[in-house]
């Protein structure tokens, strides 16, 4: 324990260090995205944006590649989406799931749908990376259920 | 535990209420509450479960010159029902973190609970998270701290380290290395990884990465996508693949990862290629064909292919239609599957219909065809409130005849709290 303080306290001041030398001078990026996406049709960012934003349009493909985008521009998620967001799927405990939670916005293709019960066995053998990525060592006390 | 859990999400809602108005000039409280009532049956042993979840998520803002903001979300259970294991009580805290950020230069240090996606997968940790641009077009960012998992049979993690170091070319390229490491527990990981963002022109975005397990000492995942157009209303969606089972699953915390006989073999690799292609006939109307195709060194190879036509008018509803076809080589991997969809808002009141069908070529448990039917209603008492009540029905492989219902209230909230003694007032 004693050793990750001293990590944690010696990241932060090389945090700082490269800060006060190193930083490029840029602007942030603005808090909140000046106008409100409501749904995800509207959530075209090439409609307004011509620079790297315009890869971000939530069309076919986006819900297998999010996580990309996640990794290198959170920031840029933070804009629309609150952390809540995120926590609906990539859950530390099981609560409800995301389907449930949105039964109201089928368009969205949230997981989980239907009878997943039977169908996760189905999706388990054909890939089981993405249920790795949420249950892997997080959200499984559940799986324990009949996984012993 | 759950005690403390409880103890640790009261403590994280009350302590920025009770502080932040004394520290700020002013703040603002946004956020939203959804309370769901759940009427079900419990997998395991049919008994009836009636759980009643609060989650609650906020943001306190505007706090010294909009440069610090608390951020917070949990969810608390209860089951009404007690025939249920009594009264069953569980709850979350998903994150609770203060945050800085400046004006310049993209600094955010963020402390507390915090969901962390630097490069790879999303981490979840207590701790401390910091990152900046610097110069010439790299950024850096690290964290450390205690995971948040859940660990089987095992020794917890007690620490957590990791960072990113990315060189970004705006509008063409940005690329980043990243590493973790976690220790003190009965699975620790050591993983190191490069990601990628190129546009090399207008039309063609190529992201990607690949992940190396330093502890198997083997390459976990490359996996990369390519995105092309719109071209004349044409999109295409590319993705490709690579997964090493032995390097990937190998830190899980749950036994069904574990290389269990039967279920998942160490030495398979599992080679993904798909191909998605959309056209939009206009602003409102879509059709799509995809193709994935699942190649493994041990178990035979699957196909799944389809098609999706979906029609959507922002703020009024919108309808689709789903086809798929996966195509293995067991009895489990031939299987047919439809979807249709559709929602309609009628003024403050709106209606959705939910149609799945999965038709399987062998029986299962003795049903052939599983399917379930949802009906949605809702209305929008307000801007910031609403109510709405879904009814489910299930048949499947197991459950012959399931019923479910759910009420759903979502209540937004977003008030501001001037400085100087100044009271709340709700916009």
């Amino acid at each position: 324990m004693k050793r990750m303080k001293i990590m944690t306290l010696t990241i932060l001041c090389l945090m700082f260090i490269i800060g006060v030398y190193a930083c490029a001078d840029t602007n942030s990026l603005t808090k909140v995205h000046p106008t409100e996406i409501k749904e995800l049709s509207e959530a075209v960012c090439s409609a307004c944006h011509e620079d790297d934003r315009a890869s971000m349009d939530h069309k076919e493909g986006w819900i297998n590649k999010h996580g990309f985008y996640a990794g290198q521009r959170k920031q840029v998620c933070s804009l629309c989406h609150e952390d809540s967001f995120c926590s609906e799927c990539h859950a530390n405990k099981p609560g409800l799931i995301p389907s449930d939670m949105h039964k109201d916005k089928p368009d969205n293709f949230y997981p989980h749908r239907g009878d997943y019960l039977t169908q996760h066995m189905i999706d388990g053998r054909v890939n089981p990376a993405p249920c790795m990525k949420c249950h892997g060592r997080q959200n499984n006390s559940i799986c324990r259920t009949c996984h012993k | 535990m759950k005690s403390r859990v409880l103890i640790v999400l009261i403590a994280f809602v009350i302590m920025p209420v009770v502080l932040f108005p004394v520290l700020s000039h002013a703040i603002n409280l946004t956020g939203e509450s959804n309370t769901y009532l759940q009427f079900r049956q419990a997998t395991t042993d049919q008994s009836r479960l009636i759980p009643l979840y609060e989650y609650l998520n906020f943001r306190l803002d505007d706090i010294a010159d909009n440069k610090i903001s608390f951020h917070y979300g949990g969810w608390g259970k209860v089951d009404l029902d007690d025939r249920s294991y009594g009264r069953n009580v569980d709850a979350d805290l998903q994150y609770a973190y203060m945050s800085f950020k400046s004006d310049k230069n993209n600094i955010i240090l963020n402390f507390g609970r915090l969901i962390v996606t630097d490069g790879g997968d999303a981490e979840k940790i207590d701790g401390v998270y910091a990152r900046t641009d610097l110069k010439y077009g790299f950024s850096v960012s690290a964290y450390a701290g205690h995971p948040v998992e859940e660990i089987l049979n095992g020794v917890g993690s007690d620490s957590i380290l990791g960072g990113r170091l990315s060189y970004q070319i705006p509008s063409l390229l940005t690329l980043g290395v990243s590493g973790l490491k976690e220790t003190g527990g009965s699975d620790p990981r050591e993983e190191v990884g490069a990601d990628l963002w190129l546009r090399p022109i207008k039309s063609i975005d190529i992201t990607g990465r690949s992940t190396y397990n330093a502890v198997t000492d083997g390459w976990m995942e490359h996996a990369y996508h390519i995105s092309m157009g719109p071209y004349s209303n044409f999109r295409f969606s590319t993705e490709a693949s690579w997964i090493n089972y032995r390097d990937y699953f190998t830190a899980a915390t749950v036994a069904v990862f574990n290389f269990m006989p039967g279920v998942l073999n160490p030495a398979e690799k599992l080679r993904l290629l798909g191909e998605e292609v959309s056209y939009s006939i206009n602003d409102n109307i879509s059709v799509s064909a995809d193709y994935k195709n699942y190649g493994y060194n041990i178990q035979g190879s699957a196909n799944y292919f389809g098609g999706k036509v979906s029609y959507a008018v922002p703020g009024s509803g919108g309808a689709g239609f789903t086809a798929h076809r996966m195509d293995g080589q067991t009895d489990s991997l031939r299987y047919s599957e439809f979807r249709v969809y559709g929602f309609k808002k009628f003024g403050k009141t709106d209606l959705t219909l939910d149609l799945l069908d999965i038709d399987y070529d062998r029986r299962l448990n003795g049903v052939k065809n599983a399917y379930s039917a949802s009906l949605i209603g809702g209305f929008n008492i307000t801007d910031k409130l609403r109510v709405a009540a879904d009814v489910d029905y299930y048949h499947n492989p197991v459950y012959n005849h399931d019923f479910r219902t759910l009420l759903h209230l979502i209540c937004k909230f977003d008030t501001s709290a001037g400085g100087g003694g100044g009271g709340t007032e709700a916009k």
